[in-house]
């Protein structure tokens, strides 16, 4: 079964939730979740960011419900990392 | 409906907990100063009886109770609505799903009900003496007297507790609250017709 291991995403967000908290929310997603949350530009009530997301198996619909959730908005998938399993015939 | 750890998070987000405490702290001063008055004004017209003092400061106490928590949710429903506003159109989106509309919908809730919870309890905290009175319960000192006592110790509290937010001396901001009180107390005292 192909896996989506590693996303970088544009996301403007609001000021608040924080960046760290932001982070968190995502990170909490999964036990192997790794998150980096780079600032790009501040503006007086949003946040540009780049946010990379790293694990064994993302699941893309659940982060941009979480990002969603915390008012942010995901402008792009800037990069994608996807591993698919060996074919055992091939 | 929403659960009380999602009701602290969007607290946390829209900053309302440093309202609800600003609110709790007025309008608990306004309902401690409002009591002080009304019961400085039964013991000058001394032929007034405990009984009438409690029912006035019940019925006060209610009225302060509903215009706090009336016009709190009304100005913060207001401010809210609008930094949603603000924040939907510099993000270019309704942001429907977000944790900041429920904000703007739940969190007035919960800074109305400590705004005019506040003036409620407090003014019944003022009044222990008068209900205890009203039950029977005689003490050496009239219930009047002891409720006076009463506002100008919350009054006090309520001077500490800000010297505690403000991290300075609790006593010294207790007592420049008290002095308040009593230059009050002392006032009705002399001009009350």
């Amino acid at each position: 079964m192909p896996r989506i291991q590693k996303l970088v995403l544009d996301v403007l967000k609001p000021r608040l939730p924080s960046s760290p908290d932001f982070a968190i929310a995502i990170a909490r997603l999964g036990p192997d979740y790794r998150v980096s949350l780079d600032v790009e530009e501040i503006d007086e009530k949003t946040i540009t960011t780049s946010i990379t997301i790293e694990a064994d198996d993302l699941d893309l619909e659940r982060i941009e419900k979480v990002i969603e959730e915390m008012g942010g908005s995901v402008h792009s998938i800037d990069q994608v990392v996807a591993s698919g399993d060996a074919d055992p015939e091939s | 409906m929403i659960d009380l750890r999602d009701l602290r998070a969007l607290i946390g987000l829209t900053n309302s907990e440093q309202i609800a405490r600003r609110y709790f702290v007025t309008n608990g001063f306004d309902a401690s100063l409002a009591m002080l008055g009304l019961i400085m004004g039964f013991r000058a017209a001394e032929r007034a009886t405990p009984d009438v003092a409690l029912t006035a400061c019940f019925g006060t106490s209610v009225a302060l109770a509903v215009s706090a928590f009336v016009s709190t949710y009304a100005s913060e429903s207001a401010e809210l609505r609008r930094e949603l506003h603000e924040l939907t159109g510099a993000m270019l989106d309704r942001m429907s799903d977000s944790a900041h509309r429920r904000a703007a919908n739940w969190v007035p809730g919960f800074v109305a009900i400590v705004s005019g919870a506040s003036p409620f309890v407090v003014a019944q905290v003022i009044m222990v003496p008068l209900w205890l009175e009203r039950s029977g319960l005689r003490a050496p000192l009239s219930a009047v007297d002891l409720s006076i006592g009463l506002a100008l110790l919350v009054i006090f509290l309520f001077g500490a507790l800000l010297g505690h937010v403000g991290r300075g001396g609790r006593i010294a901001a207790g007592l420049r609250l008290l002095a308040v009180g009593v230059v009050t107390a002392v006032v009705i005292g002399l001009i009350a017709p």
